[in-house]
């Protein structure tokens, strides 16, 4: 799963979805003022400041033996996604024209107007909005943590919160196993527990977009909806209603329905007629490498003797605590737990990473030990990552060997090939 | 004249410490994990070995470092 493997420097998920499309669908998509807009933001600073110098000065052509090689990598890049172009002779390469003509159209209208969503003015009673507004917060939460309980603890009560769409998403995405009643987690599944909530999302449409994209069907249509709400997070003070757009076809419908369940949008009655974005849409809009905005006060300490506390009585969090630490003492509102090297083994072994179990503790710090300048101790984290190594002393490389030369006096280097 | 063919043959090259080498070796000349795996030693810290050992050698190292783990042995 190269998701994973993705450093914060490295490009968003949904970039390199993109890249894997084929040109056609990918072209259809391109040609969409909203959808340039928003993929623009997904892009690191340097390459944003490349295009925006290519959209400026159409007539400059990219001469790739003039570029340094940071440049490089985003020609590259773009060159995957067909936004620069060949131009046929002297190595020469153009910005697409249709996406130049889609960025600035975009860009001139504002992202809210491109996203033609009709906004209705929310009531003038401050204190009634307010309330509204963190009742749409915990809802959608609420909702979210219904799909990660699902796939911690799959049983029958966790089994009705979420919808058959959501188990085959899950399941397609090999993070259960089993079918009917019998659904595990697995070790992949257990992985995607422990990204933080950004990452988490967006693998979860990545996978979504994945399978209706192997069962045949085009992902232009879902996209369509999903960035337009997406751009008007950035444009508009939060939880702002907008009117149910009428022309959706019936799978467009379908998959509004699919993102209420999942939080990332609120319907409080489906007759009402308008929507709710909601904070955790706004995780979309976020590249991968943004993930320090969005620091939500957790409820774990971890000491240097290498105990843990949980101040939460939520199931999951211990569900996922306890996949990797020796729980001692449980309480309603706290749980106590010891990183053991047994413990800390046993995650290694079904595939999670001491990255992941260190990012894990920080993305859900208690805001206590967040004001201190380390909010894990060194000694633990090192720690986690020497047990990791003492696991993999050996590196292996597929190789072949060429034996009986003439003179066997070479040195191994000529006679060894690393395939 | 004596034409002699250049033999290639597939398999893995192992990267590792002085003293994991050693440890390969030992395990290779008693037969530990059931036959010999060691196709040529390249250096210090290289080893050829066949493909197939991975596994094996795999959970054998992790059983022999579990044994060695002073928490266990100290009790």
């Amino acid at each position: 799963m190269d998701f994973f493997r993705m450093g914060d420097s490295e490009v968003a998920p949904f970039i390199a979805f993109l890249a894997s499309m084929n040109r056609e669908e990918r072209g259809r998509l391109i040609s969409d003022p909203s959808f340039c807009l928003f993929l623009f933001r997904l892009f690191s600073p340097s390459t944003q400041s490349l295009i925006l110098s290519l959209i400026w000065d159409s007539t400059q052509l990219i001469r790739i033996d003039e570029r340094i090689e940071p440049d490089i990598s985003c020609v590259t890049l773009l060159e995957q996604l067909d936004i620069v172009l060949q131009n046929g002779v002297n190595n020469t390469k153009i910005l697409n024209p249709i996406f130049r003509r889609g960025y600035l159209s975009g860009a001139l209208e504002g992202s809210h107007r491109s996203s033609r969503f009709v906004p209705i003015n929310s009531e003038k009673d401050i204190d009634k909005k307010k309330k509204k507004d963190k009742d749409v917060v915990k809802k959608s939460n609420e909702r979210w943590e219904c799909l990660l309980r699902f796939l911690a603890l799959p049983s029958e009560s966790t089994v009705q919160n979420v919808s058959s769409t959501t188990r085959d998403v899950l399941n397609h995405a090999g993070f259960t196993s089993g079918h009917g009643t019998d659904i595990e987690i697995t070790s992949k599944g257990f992985q995607f527990l422990l990204l933080s909530p950004v990452k988490q999302i967006w693998s979860y449409m990545i996978e979504l977009l994945k399978m209706e994209t192997r069962e045949g069907r085009s992902v232009k249509e879902l996209l369509d909806v999903l960035l337009r709400m997406a751009l008007c997070i950035h444009s508009e003070p939060e939880n702002k209603k907008y009117e149910v757009d009428n022309s959706w076809t019936e799978r467009q419908c379908n998959f509004v329905t699919h993102l209420r369940e999942l939080g990332l949008i609120f319907i409080r009655k489906r007759k009402d007629g308008f929507f709710y974005l909601t904070p955790n849409l706004a995780n979309l809009c976020l590249a991968n490498h943004d993930d320090s905005l969005t620091k939500k006060s957790g409820s774990i300490i971890v000491e240097t003797n290498f105990r843990v506390y949980a101040y939460t009585s939520s199931s999951l969090q211990l569900a996922i605590l306890s996949s990797f630490t020796c729980m001692t003492y449980r309480f309603h509102d706290m749980s106590v737990g010891i990183l053991t090297r047994d413990s800390v083994r046993k995650a290694l072994q079904v595939g999670i990473t001491a990255n992941q179990i260190i990012s894990f503790l920080k993305t859900n710090c208690h805001p206590e030990s967040l004001s201190t300048s380390l909010p894990i101790p060194i000694t633990v984290s090192d720690q986690i990552r020497l047990w990791e190594d003492e696991r993999k002393r050996l590196i292996y490389q597929e190789a072949a060997l060429y034996s009986s030369f003439e003179s066997e006096k070479v040195s191994w280097i000529k006679y060894i090939c690393i395939i | 004249i004596l034409i002699r063919m250049v033999n290639v043959k597939k398999g893995l090259m192992v990267t590792c410490d002085p003293a994991m080498k050693q440890l390969l070796i030992h395990l290779d000349e008693t037969r530990a994990l059931g036959s010999k795996f060691i196709v040529k030693e390249l250096d210090d810290t290289h080893i050829f070995v066949d493909k197939e050992i991975q596994e094996v050698l795999d959970n054998k190292l992790d059983d022999l470092m579990e044994a060695m783990n002073p928490e266990n042995t100290d009790k």
